[in-house]
């Protein structure tokens, strides 16, 4: 059991595929933290009928600085998760040719790139909405 | 340059599925996670979020049923994705089989507590 779990962490540690394997791990920590999220979006979401007393104040507690910051890196853990599948999705059920390099890492850069780029102007809107300045 | 087709005949069965169904709901979840965020953290804003503001969302049968997709297809692919990573720190068959049923119990769990408060809705 603990032998299992050993050999599965050194696994992911030692697997070495550069940015593939960068973007490998990125999926499943992205996957897990979005699904930590999603668990309890729909236990707070779910107060709104059952308990609805409580709703506004969990709402109004969890307007600090470091829930926003969370809430900021989640929109790239979800947006990263997004773009990530969408490529691997698109290459396992359309193109399979395709994992094979060059343009397997063309694609993984062009994943990094283009979830920063779609997590830049979120970053900038959640800032602006947190601040109250929109 | 290797030009042959590889291609194998196996039998279908639920792991076979689970893959597939990783990748079809994929292609769903993207618009409706992110139109979902984009509404609701960009443009309304997490500050203007209370109980009214649902109250106003729910009343909308189409949102409804929206928010019901969401959960049915982000949870389900979620908790299959978490059965996945956890499969590979075990290749004991029990381990995995309790997994499986954990899983499957936090999943219905979850799933039915979000479910009955949508269609419940926001009671006066």
């Amino acid at each position: 059991m603990i032998n299992n779990i050993i050999h599965g962490i050194t696994g992911y540690i030692r697997y070495r595929g550069g940015a593939g394997h960068m973007t490998f791990l990125m999926h499943r920590i992205s996957g897990i933290g979005t699904l930590i999220f999603l668990s309890m979006h729909i236990l707070l979401e779910s107060t709104a009928h059952y308990a609805p007393h409580l709703y506004n104040k969990l709402n109004s507690g969890l307007r600090t600085p470091s829930a926003l910051a969370a809430e900021i890196l989640m929109a790239f853990l979800v947006i990263f998760h997004g773009v990530n599948g969408y490529r691997i999705a698109y290459f396992d059920l359309f193109h399979p040719n395709l994992w094979a390099p060059p343009s397997s890492h063309q694609a993984v850069r062009a994943t990094w790139i283009i979830s920063l780029l779609l997590w830049l102007p979120a970053f900038i809107i959640m800032v602006l909405h947190g601040l109250h300045i929109i | 340059m290797i030009t042959a087709k590889r291609s194998a005949n196996v039998k279908i069965n639920f792991e076979i599925n689970a893959w597939k169904y990783m990748r079809l709901s994929a292609i769903l979840l993207v618009p409706l996670v992110w139109i979902h965020s984009i509404i609701n953290t960009l443009v309304t804003g997490p500050e203007n979020i209370n109980l009214g503001y649902v109250a106003m969302h729910w009343a909308n049968m189409g949102w409804r049923i929206y928010d019901i997709l969401i959960l049915a297809f982000a949870f389900s692919h979620g908790v299959n994705g978490l059965r996945q990573v956890l499969f590979d720190f075990t290749t004991n068959t029990t381990t995995r089989s309790i997994l499986n049923l954990v899983m499957l119990v936090f999943w219905l769990a979850l799933s039915i507590v979000g479910a009955t408060a949508i269609i419940g809705g926001i009671k006066n």
